[in-house]
């Protein structure tokens, strides 16, 4: 019944006709939400009427990539425990920002009718000319299509290495599931099957490591071996402080990456979102610390990283899964994988789109004009599938590039719209061209650090790229004068009620 | 040893401990 395939691993029918099953409901989810996109705000921020539950999941698997299945169980396998610094940052900073950040956010985004992260900027700081979002569009347009791109890079690799398909097939095809769920149902759609995918991963990442651990005599035994393999495995300090800071400040990225942010606008209502952090860091925990164990066990099971496939630790997850789990589980693992992948592709991809459409052609291009939602909704759906292309073409004819601008997507958002919209929320003193400062400043930072040669092995390019940001938008904003009612904006993201209407 | 316990069974433990909590808190403050 087993097929081997390239890179080592081999798949069966049943694994193949569990991985089918998962798509089939995924599809079959963008049908059904296709119904509720009746305009921008249904299709783009799910007419900020989400249930709770769905917001903590979406959340969090939005912003896990198959980074934390393919890249934290290997980096576990290769440094051992210390890779917990690598998850922890980003843990308690998304907790923070569920508990204190995203309901001020929230409440002036329902004040305001914020869609987009751009809307609240512009909303915020009274953006009449539009120059504020005409700055965020390019920055996130360039960013989130880039990391489409690789999104869909990486799902091809996984298609291939998985069931025996050529990677360019398997680039479309990850392509077009995204594109059929996401331009039918919206952000409905996206956030649905982000919870169907978290239960794919959580369930993926707690069956794999308890297996194969009771299958290697229990814990007791496989820290023995690991000790007598090397005993730096088995100690969470085993690592420089520059790189631990450096891994903790994963975690700054949050913050600033648009397709995390958009969840927290998106609840029913703000008091839910304490409901969410409880959720949300419990499937966060459990996911990072199932990927930590894999890790840690699979390296006892291959000691050598060159019995991995292609000799690449990013392979131990599927090959463990393979060799360990019933096919229908392994089936089950594949699909977490694509969960992964999907799931953060779905989210970046309307973001995208949600610049296009209703930053750039609602609010700058068409300002103060009553354009149909039914239509707006049309358009949106025409941008995904543009953008899909785009991101195709660029996945298939300039991988280099696509991983050169994901190389500071994470960095790059998180320094420029994390510390100005930290700003935004908690200092009445941000001004408009402070912010606009902070963008600027971060962006160039990150870039220039991390093509510095002596620069670069320092540490992180976010943690001085978020400080020099932070750092700009507070000077600048010393010296130019906030927006006339920030008093009341300030108010209302403490859970006032909005007095007058504005019309930024 | 014990910082292996430390960080990959108390310190997981200990993030959800916080996070409910820092919820409930919040949620006593504002009502």
């Amino acid at each position: 019944m087993q097929e081997p395939i390239a890179g080592g691993l081999s798949v069966d029918t049943y694994a193949v006709a569990a991985f089918l099953g998962y798509l089939v409901v995924v599809v079959g989810i963008g049908i059904y939400a296709a119904r509720f996109s009746t305009g921008v705000s249904e299709f783009f921020v799910g007419g900020r009427r989400m249930h709770r539950f769905v917001v903590a999941l979406s959340a969090v698997v939005s912003g896990r990539s198959a980074w934390l299945l393919l890249g934290v169980t290997g980096m576990a396998y290769s440094m051992g425990a210390s890779a917990v610094w690598a998850v922890t940052g980003y843990i308690v900073v998304e907790l923070f920002l569920f508990l204190f950040y995203a309901n001020r956010l929230k409440r002036f985004s329902d004040a305001y009718d914020c869609v987009t992260l751009p809307d609240f900027y512009a909303a915020r700081f009274g953006d009449r000319n539009g120059r504020l979002r005409a700055l965020l569009v390019p920055i996130i347009l360039v960013f989130m299509v880039s990391y489409v791109s690789a999104q869909f890079v990486g799902g091809g690799k996984a298609f291939a290495a998985s069931f025996a398909l050529d990677q360019t097939a398997g680039i479309v095809l990850t392509a077009v599931i995204v594109l059929v769920y996401t331009t039918l149902g919206g952000f409905l759609a996206v956030s649905l099957t982000d919870m169907l995918q978290a239960i794919f991963m959580i369930l993926a990442l707690v069956v794999l490591p308890f297996m194969a651990i009771a299958d290697r005599g229990g814990l007791a035994a496989v820290l023995n071996e690991l000790t007598s393999l090397d005993p730096t495995l088995v100690d969470p300090v085993a690592l420089s402080a520059g790189a631990a800071v450096g891994f903790v400040g994963i975690g700054l990225g949050s913050p600033g990456n648009p397709h995390i942010i958009v969840r927290y606008m998106s609840i029913r209502e703000a008091s839910q979102l304490r409901y969410a952090a409880v959720v949300g860091t419990v499937w966060n925990v459990v996911m990072a610390w199932g990927a930590l164990f894999i890790g840690l066990v699979g390296r006892v099971y291959f000691p050598d990283v060159g019995s991995l496939p292609a000799a690449d630790t990013e392979n131990l997850y599927p090959l463990l899964a393979q060799q360990q789990l019933p096919s229908v589980l392994f089936g089950i693992v594949v699909a977490s994988i694509f969960a992964a992948i999907m799931s953060t592709a779905d989210s970046q991809l309307l973001v995208a789109a949600s610049s296009v459409v209703r930053d750039l052609y609602e609010q700058v291009l068409h300002r103060g004009q009553a354009l149909s939602q039914h239509r707006l909704v049309l358009y949106s759906r025409i941008v995904v599938v543009l953008l899909v292309g785009i991101a195709l073409v660029l996945g298939l004819l300039a991988e280099r590039l696509v991983f050169w601008l994901v190389l500071f997507a994470w960095a790059g958002l998180g320094a420029a719209i994390g510390p100005t919209s930290l700003l935004a929320l908690f200092w009445r003193r941000t001004t408009r061209p402070g912010v606009m400062a902070g963008l600027l400043t971060g962006t160039a930072v990150t870039i220039v650090w991390e093509r510095t040669q002596f620069l670069e092995p320092l540490i992180y390019e976010l943690i001085p790229a978020f400080g020099a940001a932070l750092f700009a938008t507070v000077v600048v904003s010393r010296f130019t004068t906030p927006p006339p009612e920030t008093d009341e904006m300030l108010r209302i993201m403490a859970g006032g009620e909005r007095s007058a209407p504005d019309e930024g | 040893m014990i910082r292996f316990y430390l960080a990959l069974f108390a310190l997981p433990v200990a993030i959800i401990v916080a996070a409910v909590l820092l919820a409930r808190l919040l949620g006593k403050k504002s009502s």
